[in-house]
């Protein structure tokens, strides 16, 4: 149907809608904690992540390191600019011996689906997070260049460096941040994915990270 | 199109005769109280629900401005926008888009509207593969059956069911372990992520001004599909807009909550438009697909309320009829006290006057409700439409008791006549079998008999 | 000067449950009050609002609206869901007429229901009700609880008058009666009806009490139909006779 032909459906239902009298805040409740970083912890904890809190960037890569030996990886994915928040980062990257793999998938749907199976396997992804939302121990990552969506979607661990600094009190803190024209895609990620689809059994690492591990910076 | 039902009856005498699974009951028990210990662990939740509340109605009643500034805002990020009047108009768009663009295999997201639209089937129709990635739907898919409930799909099986299941479709050893199906399902599914062509999404919110939209799951699975095929095409029925991100907020803060006790769900994911030109990864074709399919219908209508409603399922777990029939007893893609709203309003009266009936209109699925849909009124107002498909005799009674107790005199003279009855009937002030209007409560239940004296007569002695 | 408050005493019980009429009035003259009882009040039209028969509902409540406003003072129902009819629905009925609209408004804010009345607006003496061995357990209306906040007012009662209480597991859920759905739908409810009696059962209460006739009309019917040695009463006859 055309576009003007749809609006104007609904502009004629909106004359005869009966909606009821509602009122209601007109702006939403704030969500404030005295020590966002400590509630952060808490809450990321609640939903399984596993929080490493360094106080600096070699307590951080020690951190990285110990994911690689539980995840048995020799292979990863990760962005561009980690050297930003863990200085040293790409030193480390250049003499620790395991291979990133480069994430970039072609357009070409034949390149495209080769691309996927080389980046599908990888175990280990290392990001860093624009923010933490200290109410529900979320990570919020805007994806853009440099910045691969599936480091922390496809791997088994999912690596997130968050500078203590970072971290917000709400999500409408961090959704009021969003910049769209750097990117097309934000996700706000909490804890390792999950279900409870069978009998309400809650199983732990259906399609994404099995692991989420927060290393928290400061 | 939607399936004509046979009769409501009928299926609930199915239900009752295959025996509920108590799955259904147990499953949005545990829902429901996950619900209320979130609630009461937050202790802005009722104030969040009014502001909630408020951004819907708001919403909707500006909805065709925020529908075209959220087209706009699509198409300057890249994106396509098609409107479709119908599920016909939505099937065969996806369709002749998924032709031209080569894709045999389609990955899928759990989405209410697209179940409502019976995409899989036009799919299926035209040769396309299409699978169903969140683990519940995979579930139903693979059984060849229909979603019972909005979030969870699979309430009314159990791990054997799903162990049988996969154990026969999938060629897999039998396991009855949830963390084994569950990695079965992955590996599974995985390969055919990293194949499809196309990802289909459904919307939990469309972003007006940023035209984005947000996609919330668990599993990962709503991420996976709109970032690896290089085609995402999001479908969303149109009332799902809000005005920002700010409002977005909100509506997650409740969503979660109410649907299955999270503070958040583990993915909510933002799309605004195809991977920008210097992206590693993401799609590059983002289509949004925006369905009418009878909401316009019901927006002009007395219960234009119902589409506040954010498919939490929150008034399924609390509705008592719900627990006691389950999602297939009522014949269509919504069930519960939003289907018994919402499907008669897209998709006729005349063919679904049953479900505005099945509800003792007690209430708890407002409470339960995260924007406070008054669902007991949008049932009565339904039932001003259906009284013509009661029976005579019940028409009747109400309209003669309607006549006896604007009367007050006759009244009292009826009432009167009505003790010196019960003395006759009644055994002990109770009686057993009363035919006609009254049969279906006698069948199992004593119906007690009129008082020998009315209390009008008692207090008019009292005051002689 | 003694105050006043009027009786509205309910289709139901007026036919069915006097008994429950003339407690109230004793628990209300026993709150220090006289009470009025319009001759011409009927039915608050709910049935039928519920039903969906609109037109009916309309003038039901029109008729109840034209007694109870030619009154003074509060009017008290003992029933929640007549209450919330009189309160809540009978404005929304009103609406496409002026004069009636002011009326239901008028008669609305005077309206309370019995418990609400009892423990909110006056206070009474229920004390030394108590008998040995007597248990009850108390089921929550639907409409009582979500129209009306009906919960902890008759529960404070009971506990004011010294009789023994169990909680009921699931007391907030719908007994399945429902007015014409009781009859529309026998199968649901009574299968609603099933669980509700299964766990007043297993509560090991000998009474239950609520503050509505109806649900416990259909309660008291399926308990009796199952010859079950638990009864029903609601709080007026439970606060005023004691028990059993």
């Amino acid at each position: 149907m055309e576009r003007e032909r749809f609006l104007g459906r609904v502009t004629s239902a909106l004359r005869g809608a009966e909606f009821p009298d509602v009122s209601g805040p007109d702006t939403a409740p704030s969500l404030f904690f005295d020590d966002p970083v400590a509630r952060f912890v808490a809450e990321a904890e609640a939903v399984a992540s596993d929080v490493v809190r360094t106080a600096d960037a070699a307590g951080a890569l020690a951190a990285v390191e110990a994911v690689f030996k539980t995840a048995d990886a020799s292979s990863y994915l990760a962005w561009d600019r980690l050297d930003d928040v863990v200085p040293g980062w790409d030193a480390w990257a250049h003499q620790s011996g395991y291979e990133q793999i480069d994430a970039t998938v072609g357009s070409d749907p034949k390149q495209r689906i080769d691309d996927n199976a080389r980046v599908g396997g990888v175990l280990v992804g290392i990001t860093t997070a624009d923010w933490g939302v200290a109410a529900s121990g979320s990570v919020v990552l805007r994806h853009g260049q440099g910045r691969p969506r599936t480091a922390s979607l496809l791997v088994e661990h999912h690596v997130v460096l968050l500078p203590a600094a970072r971290v917000l009190h709400s999500l409408a803190d961090a959704l009021g941040r969003v910049d769209w024209d750097e990117s097309s895609n934000i996700a706000v990620i909490t804890g390792p994915s999950r279900t409870g689809d069978i009998e309400s059994i809650l199983t732990i690492g259906v399609h994404g990270p099995r692991r989420l591990h927060i290393v928290l910076i400061g | 199109m939607t399936s004509k039902p046979i009769t409501f009856r009928d299926r609930i005498q199915d239900a009752f005769e295959k025996g509920v699974p108590l799955a259904i009951d147990s499953g949005a028990r545990g829902h429901y109280q996950g619900r209320l210990d979130a609630a009461a662990a937050f202790p802005q939740m009722e104030e969040m629900r009014d502001r909630a509340r408020l951004i819907r109605a708001e919403t909707l009643s500006k909805l065709d401005d925020y529908l075209a500034q959220f087209a706009d805002a699509v198409t300057d990020r890249g994106g396509t926008v098609f409107f479709a009047a119908d599920a016909a108009e939505a099937n065969g768009y996806i369709v002749s888009l998924a032709r031209s663009e080569n894709v045999t295999r389609i990955v899928k997201v759990k989405s209410m509207v697209t179940e409502e639209l019976h995409l899989n089937d036009a799919l299926e129709q035209a040769d396309i593969e299409v699978v169903e990635t969140d683990l519940g739907e995979f579930i139903v898919q693979l059984a060849g059956e229909t979603p019972s409930h909005i979030i969870a799909p699979v309430l009314h099986k159990n791990r054997y069911d799903v162990g049988e299941l996969f154990a026969e479709e999938l060629e897999v050893e039998y396991t009855h372990d949830p963390t084994q199906l569950n990695d079965i399902a992955r590996t599974y599914l995985r390969e055919r992520f990293l194949t499809a062509e196309m990802g289909i999404s459904g919307v939990n919110f469309a972003v007006a001004e940023d035209g984005a939209i947000a996609l919330v799951t668990n599993e990962g699975n709503g991420r996976i599909a709109t970032t690896v095929p290089r085609i995402h095409v999001a479908v969303m029925g149109m009332e799902r807009l809000v005005r920002d991100r700010a409002d977005l907020a909100v509506m997650l803060e409740v969503l979660a909550r109410s649907a299955t006790g999270q503070k958040s769900s583990v993915y909510s994911n933002l799309v605004s438009g195809p991977r920008r030109e210097a992206e590693p990864d993401g799609p590059d074709q983002f289509h949004v697909v925006i369905v009418d399919n009878g909401r316009s219908a019901t927006l002009g209508s007395a219960v234009a309320e119902i589409l506040y409603c954010i498919r939490c399922g929150a008034c399924l777990n609390a509705c008592p009829v719900y627990r006691h029939i389950g999602g297939h007893a009522y014949g269509s893609v919504y069930p519960g006290p939003i289907g018994e709203v919402l499907i008669p309003s897209l998709f006729g009266l005349e063919d679904w006057h049953e479900l505005p009936a099945a509800s003792s209109l007690c209430g708890a699925c407002t409470e339960a409700c995260p924007v406070r849909i008054d669902i007991p009124r949008l049932l009565a107002e339904l039932r001003t439409q259906t009284t013509g498909h009661m029976s005579r005799g019940l028409r009747m009674g109400i309209t003669l008791y309607a006549r006896l107790t604007t009367r007050p005199a006759l009244f009292r003279f009826v009432t009167r006549l009505g003790g010196l009855a019960g003395r006759v009937l009644g055994r002990d002030g109770w009686m057993r079998r009363i035919p006609l209007v009254l049969r279906g409560w006698t069948a199992e239940r004593d119906l007690p008999a009129p008082a020998p004296e009315t209390f009008n007569d008692w207090w008019k002695k009292r005051g002689a | 000067m003694t105050a006043t408050v009027q009786l509205f005493v309910t289709c139901l019980v007026n036919s069915l449950y006097p008994d429950v009429g003339k407690a109230t009035v004793t628990l209300l003259e026993r709150a220090g009050y006289e009470v009025e009882f319009p001759l011409d009040q009927t039915c608050c039209g709910q049935p039928a609002f519920n039903g969906g028969f609109k037109n009916e509902a309309i003038e039901q409540a029109k008729q109840t609206l034209d007694v109870l406003d030619a009154t003074v003072g509060p009017i008290v129902v003992p029933s929640g869901s007549c209450a919330a009819m009189i309160i809540h629905h009978s404005p929304d009925l009103m609406a496409g007429d002026p004069v009636s609209a002011a009326k239901a408004k008028r008669v609305a804010a005077r309206t309370r229901e019995l418990t609400q009345f009892l423990v909110e607006d006056s206070g009474v003496d229920v004390s030394s009700r108590d008998c040995d061995g007597c248990l009850t357990t108390y089921h929550a209306s639907c409409h009582g609880l979500r129209w009306m906040d009906v919960l902890d007012q008759p529960k404070k009662l009971l506990d004011d008058a010294a009789i023994d209480r169990v909680s009921l597991e699931g007391e907030d859920e719908c007994c399945g009666f429902g007015g014409l759905f009781s009859v529309k739908m026998p199968e649901v409810s009574t299968a609603m009806m099933d669980t509700k009696i299964n766990k007043i059962e297993a509560s090991g209460a000998a009474v239950v009490v609520g503050v509505d006739v109806s649900c416990l009309m259909h309660i008291g019917g399926g308990l009796r139909r199952r010859s079950s040695s638990v009864t029903t009463k609601h709080i007026a006859e439970v606060l005023v006779e004691g028990l059993p």
